[in-house]
């Protein structure tokens, strides 16, 4: 893989950085330093790592790149963890009056990368630093909470069958 | 394990497990037990489409925002800076080579020509000249 090829990645993941880091605290510019300090975590961290990267074949560079994913969404989320109980008085949040925004900050998160990111459990245990059943405790409070907010969304079925 | 009805009274005891059903990615599924119970049961399967859609229905309400262009261009910038500073960009490195190697010649350079045209080069060549004009007119 080039170098090049590399902060292309780095440059698509943005999105995916931004939109955690906002999920986690609502405001532009700390979603933005939070993309930003997140790769600069993930590059110092995994120096030497990638010093070496560059030169792996392509199906170990995909495994890699899928696992650098979910390295810079769990710095995202340390980083953001750590800012938010700073940030959460001095800072007016937008859209906080929306019923997700209202969610605890491991609800948000964990519905976010389960139903937008769809990672598997697995995977959200390693961002948020959880058990399995730490996860799935907080997908379902999340869920139910949102159902509650939400009434219309209680007969909501599927047409489709299984 | 049997998965079979409890009783006939729309209710099974296994329609608890349809949340556990869900939240496996589609990937992660196989011809399990559970999903072939699901499938043939018709009240765990008027659950599991009933979850499904609340679920989906929520999905509506989890926000993706997304960064504007300028804050892009910013962040793309910024990553730039970040990647030379860390030394992942070829072009900055092959332009720094290339600046170490210019300037490691500039030093050379002036250290040749601070030499050619120090006191002690310009009194040897005064000396030469001296000499070649005394052999020029004797010889």
């Amino acid at each position: 893989m080039k170098k090049s090829d590399f902060e292309k990645f780095l440059s698509l993941q943005s999105q995916d950085l931004y939109s955690f880091g906002f999920i986690l605290i609502p405001d532009d510019l700390q979603a933005g330093q939070l993309a930003v300090d997140a790769i600069s975590h993930f590059l110092i961290s995994h120096k030497s790592e990638l010093e070496t990267f560059f030169s792996y074949k392509s199906r170990e560079i995909e495994k890699h790149l899928a696992k650098f994913r979910v390295e810079m969404l769990k710095n995202i989320y340390d980083i953001a963890k750590k800012r938010y109980s700073q940030l959460k008085l001095s800072l007016n949040f937008e859209d906080e009056s929306s019923a997700f925004y209202q969610l605890d900050f491991d609800e948000k998160a964990v519905l976010y990368l389960k139903e937008k990111a769809k990672f598997n459990l697995d995977d959200i245990s390693i961002v948020t630093n959880k058990t399995n059943a730490e996860v799935i405790a907080y997908l379902n409070s999340g869920r139910f909470k949102l159902i509650q907010e939400i009434p219309f969304v209680q007969s909501v079925e599927v047409v489709n069958k299984v | 394990m049997n998965l079979e009805k409890k009783n006939s009274d729309n209710v099974c005891i296994h329609t608890k497990n349809v949340m556990s059903l869900i939240n496996i990615n589609s990937n992660q599924l196989q011809n399990t037990e559970l999903l072939s119970h699901v499938k043939n049961c018709p009240t765990c399967s008027k659950e599991y489409n009933l979850r499904k859609g609340q679920i989906e229905g929520l999905n509506i309400f989890i926000p993706r925002p997304l960064m504007d262009k300028e804050l892009k261009e910013t962040f793309d910038r910024e990553l730039h800076e970040l990647l030379v500073h860390f030394g992942l960009n070829d072009k900055a490195n092959r332009e720094r080579l290339a600046v170490t190697y210019l300037s490691t010649l500039n030093s050379y350079g002036e250290t040749i020509l601070k030499v050619l045209f120090s006191k002690s080069m310009l009194a040897a060549y005064a000396c030469a000249g001296v000499m070649y004009l005394l052999l020029k007119q004797y010889f």
